[in-house]
């Protein structure tokens, strides 16, 4: 199963429960928007890494962030793509 | 979690509190994985009196001050049982010289055992935890924190080090579902502790402890009723550190 935004979006709610209820979209940052913490995003890349066997590197996408916004697309981008981010 | 078998690390698990945490924890329904650094012969009569009380046990050998050491035993645990729910760090050294007198690597014996140890294994396992959303974590310090006994600024700092990692990862993990506490034994009749009698106290004052007592606290802080507490130091001591000292009248 591919990952898609739909999947991580779910995904962020399972590691940040107090956005259950929220609407997420793509363009929505990460941190800034969401206050997804170093500890979440931690959790969040063992989830990723687990249920779709895909490497998450914080420091590199993090490395983008004034670009990138640290958006949840971007994430998703980064995960397809890593050096394209 | 209901219907799965709990599965605990103890390291130091051969010897006194430590092989008293293990009976305990294995008496509580836990599957222990049982660490030791070179008692060998130890650990294995303890995990053979846990099985032939018809418990689950595993045995381990591990330095818990080398990395590479942690990370196969971490490896070894999840490997085999898929998961981990509680984590005591209990190998400790106790090696008291007068500060005066101490080496650099004397001193950093002692710190590399019982706080970077249990700084190695917190960070090896808290990963495994954090897919899980739960566990609990147990360190073991010492009641010499507060009334040290002279030669004991290496322990005394190394424990101190252990209570002050307990509330800042408490902090840290906390609201992902991990518990990190502490238990701060008194003097406790064990093979560790035979060489500093005099230190802390031979006669006056409370009974000597016995592993027993200890285990049984532990083996609370990993029960479901212990849910609630959190970045804690819990003392037993049999109220030494209540205690006033005989002929004090003040």
């Amino acid at each position: 199963m591919d990952l898609t935004l739909d999947t991580l979006i779910n995904l962020i709610k399972e590691v940040q429960p107090g956005l259950r209820d929220t609407t997420i979209t793509g363009t929505d940052s990460v941190v800034d928007d969401l206050a997804i913490d170093s500890l979440d995003l931690l959790q969040l890349s063992r989830r990723i890494s687990r249920d779709y066997d895909l490497d998450l590197d914080l420091d590199a996408w993090n490395a983008g962030a004034d670009e990138h916004k640290r958006s949840v697309s971007s994430l998703l981008g980064f995960l397809a793509a890593p050096a394209e981010v | 979690m209901s219907g799965q078998q709990k599965v605990a690390i103890v390291t130091g698990g051969s010897r006194g509190i430590g092989a008293a945490i293990s009976r305990a924890l294995a008496a509580e329904g836990h599957w222990v994985h049982l660490v030791y650094q070179s008692a060998a012969a130890a650990a294995s009569d303890v995990a053979a009196k846990i099985a032939a009380d018809g418990y689950a046990v595993t045995v381990h050998q591990a330095d818990v001050g080398a990395e590479a050491d942690v990370a196969r035993l971490v490896r070894d645990v999840q490997s085999a049982a898929g998961r981990i729910d509680v984590l005591v760090n209990n190998a400790g050294v106790i090696n008291d010289r007068l500060l005066a007198q101490a080496s650099l690597a004397q001193w950093e014996g002692v710190l590399r055992i019982n706080l970077i140890g249990t700084f190695l294994m917190c960070r090896a396992v808290v990963p495994v935890m954090l897919d899980q959303a739960s566990g609990r974590i147990i360190n073991l310090s010492s009641n010499s924190v507060r009334i040290p006994g002279p030669g004991q600024t290496a322990y005394a700092a190394s424990k101190g080090g252990v209570e002050a990692l307990t509330r800042a990862l408490a902090v840290e993990v906390g609201r992902k579902g991990i518990s990190v506490n502490a238990v701060a034994p008194g003097r406790v009749k064990t093979d560790m502790t035979d060489p500093v009698v005099t230190q802390l106290g031979g006669r006056a004052g409370p009974r000597w402890g016995v592993p027993e007592d200890i285990s049984g606290l532990v083996a609370f802080l990993a029960s479901d009723a212990a849910d609630y507490i959190q970045g804690q130091t819990m003392t037993a001591d049999g109220g030494r550190l209540i205690t006033r000292p005989r002929g004090n009248s003040a």
